[in-house]
């Protein structure tokens, strides 16, 4: 495998829902001459995994972040943009070349309660990518890769149900199930955010454990700042459908650059009573993702705002670090950007 | 090839486990125990009736002195009497279990067939296909059974099987409605989201994820579609839409009703009427069970 090529790239990729449902909504939109409306969940994300990489994906609830992640594996067709694989897009894939993909793509899902089938066993949970894609394997594969997820001894959960688990076992059948057919990349959308606080620390470690034995990049997503920082290599931060910043998780911990990543890292709770901490100066709630503000998506929640958020903020690498691109007015100067525009 | 082979058996393993458990859970309740006992009973009965029979079910008795043996009440030769032509009942009641539990099976299984293919389609595929396949349900719905069943039987003749036919092809409707939902609420589940992501085709998730998924509220359906052909069958018997010649519980009814003597002969319209109850009563009963089973071996937040 070539490493000069991302593993998966994303250039531009938007993800549009349009909100009229039926026929009739349809036609009444034909006759009124009304555009339909579109829910702008995901819109124009650009990222990029490479190999052996953790890539942390951040930002509230509602801000696109299983929409970025569905469509990343394929369950969603973007509207708009590209999505590279090696490389290829993945939008000219045949048929054959997408059942590869889905082999090397894998995913962990937030819910460990319903991401097993109750009818499966362990067993044929862990099996089914193999069946699926016609693998040969013997039970000892099986078994070892029940281990080196942490349910040992494999046998005696090889014919278990479901509902004879608990939730971080399940979770980690769920990791198995990913693994088992080799993967170069594992999505995981929040994995740890159902277990209680104990498990969670035994699942993030287990992943941080995993990719580096098995060699497999990873897209992490997650609410929640403190366990996206412990796992991952770089964060991206998202608003409303859109990175606002992106950095190595190190410099965006110590230096965010964003006000909305600032707000961010100042609101992750300290655990000691006697730390006076300044408030954030966020307040309000995100927008509405259907009639969204032209500009800064961030401008009616800044403290910063100014005049120039109402246009679209270009996202600009810093100068002091290739590594880092932040979305934000505030960090470039606008008359370099207007004579480019002119010429 | 070994590895097929292998992938068969330990499904195969899995599906053995399931069903142990899922019976053991059924055969917690007394209720349905005993519905349980009462079915196995019905079935035993309907597959070894005929040998048992102690007379021809239309053999006419005779009495000693050479007449017909008619309307004879209960006695030691004729366990159930006899009826108007002097056939031994209790013959033609044993005979009549296979009949009856023959058209409840096929219709019920054609019920299911029906049903279920629609139902999983229509809920799993969606979109357009869901609203035509839906609206026909509707339409089914629309038709008036007895009357459809009259016109049908009047065009094709009244056969033993065109009565199933009927049944089966008319009233799979509520089974239709009753599996797309459960399909839409299943698949929605992560896991068969998980099974997508892998790369899974439709057919492979329909096989291995909705019908294991939805085979406990199938299973409830078909008992509730043989009691219902059961009824059906019975009903159409009564007012002499089916064939005669079969003796089904429905068809020993509507003779002793047609001779005027119900209430006379009570030995003679009670034990098909009894029967045909004590089957439909036990069928809804152990899918009662079944229901009350179903869903503990999920979690759903």
């Amino acid at each position: 495998m070539s490493s000069d090529v991302p593993v998966l790239e994303l250039r531009g990729l938007e993800k549009y829902f349009n909100t009229s449902s039926g026929l009739l909504d349809t036609v009444k939109n034909r006759i009124t001459r009304k555009s339909p409306t579109f829910v702008q969940a995901v819109d124009g994300v650009n990222m990029q995994l490479w190999e052996n990489q953790v890539q942390g994906v951040i930002g509230e609830s509602g801000c696109g972040k299983t929409t970025l992640l569905r469509t990343l594996i394929g369950l969603y067709k973007p509207t708009n943009g590209q999505l590279l694989f090696h490389g290829d897009p993945v939008s000219e894939f045949t048929k054959e070349e997408w059942k590869e993909f889905r082999r090397h793509v894998q995913i962990v899902f937030q819910d460990p309660f319903n991401s097993l089938d109750p009818k499966f066993s362990v067993r044929r949970t862990v099996a089914e990518p193999l069946e699926i894609h016609g693998i040969a394997y013997d039970i000892g594969q099986i078994k070892e890769m029940l281990e080196s997820v942490g349910l040992t001894p494999a046998e005696k959960y090889l014919g278990r149900f479901p509902n004879q688990l608990s939730g971080g076992e399940k979770q980690r059948v769920a990791i198995a199930r990913g693994l088992i057919t080799k993967p170069d990349v594992i999505l995981a959308d929040e994995p740890a955010s159902m277990l209680d606080v104990s498990t969670q620390a035994e699942i993030l470690n287990l992943l941080n454990k995993l990719t580096d034995e098995f060699g497999v990049s990873m897209v992490y997503i997650s609410h929640d700042l403190s366990t996206v920082s412990y796992i991952c290599d770089k964060i991206n931060v998202m608003y409303l459908g859109r990175v606002v910043e992106e950095a190595p998780t190190k410099q965006l911990l110590t230096e965010p650059k964003h006000p909305y990543t600032q707000a961010l890292i100042q609101s992750i709770p300290i655990p000691d009573p006697h730390y006076e901490r300044e408030r954030a100066a966020v307040g309000g709630e995100p927008g509405d993702p259907i009639n969204m503000p032209a500009g800064c998506r961030f401008k009616n929640r800044c403290p910063e705002r100014m005049d120039v958020c109402d246009q679209t903020p270009m996202d600009v690498a810093l100068s002091d670090d290739t590594n880092r691109t932040v979305a934000c007015h505030l960090y470039y100067d606008h008359s370099t950007e207007k004579t480019e525009q002119a010429q | 090839m070994n590895i097929v082979r292998k992938v068969q058996e330990s499904a195969s393993g899995d599906l053995s486990i399931l069903a142990k458990k899922t019976l053991q859970n059924l055969l917690r309740e007394r209720i349905t125990k005993l519905a349980f006992a009462c079915l196995i009973l019905i079935l035993f009965t309907g597959a070894i009736g005929p040998l048992v029979a102690p007379y021809d079910y239309n053999e006419q008795q005779l009495t000693a002195d050479g007449q017909l043996d008619r309307y004879s009440p209960p006695s030691a030769d004729h366990l159930l009497g006899t009826n108007d032509r002097g056939e031994d009942v209790l013959s033609r009641l044993l005979v009549g279990a296979r009949a009856t539990l023959i058209t409840g099976l096929l219709a019920g299984s054609l019920m299911l067939v029906l049903g279920l293919s629609i139902g999983v389609t229509a809920g799993y595929i969606g979109g357009q296909t869901e609203s035509v396949l839906m609206r026909f349900v509707d339409f089914m719905y629309g038709i008036p059974f007895i009357p459809f069943a009259i016109v049908l039987i009047t065009f094709f003749g009244a056969g033993f099987y065109t009565t199933i036919a009927i049944i089966g092809l008319v009233l799979w409707r509520f089974i239709a409605r009753v599996i797309r939902s459960q399909v839409l609420q299943i698949k929605q589940r992560p896991y068969i989201m998980a099974a997508k992501a892998s790369g899974a085709s439709t057919p492979w998730i329909i096989r291995k994820h909705i019908l294991p998924n939805i085979a406990n509220m199938a299973a409830l359906f078909f008992a509730m579609g043989v009691g219902l052909a059961i009824l059906e069958q019975a009903g159409l018997s009564f007012i002499g839409v089916t064939d005669p010649f079969t003796p089904t519980w429905g068809i020993m009814i509507r003779n002793a009703h047609q001779s005027g003597r119900v209430a006379d002969a009570w030995w003679w319209s009670f034990p098909p009427g009894i029967m045909i109850s004590l089957t439909v009563l036990s069928l809804y009963l152990l899918g009662r069970g079944y229901e009350g089973t179903s869903g503990d071996d999920e979690v759903v937040v």
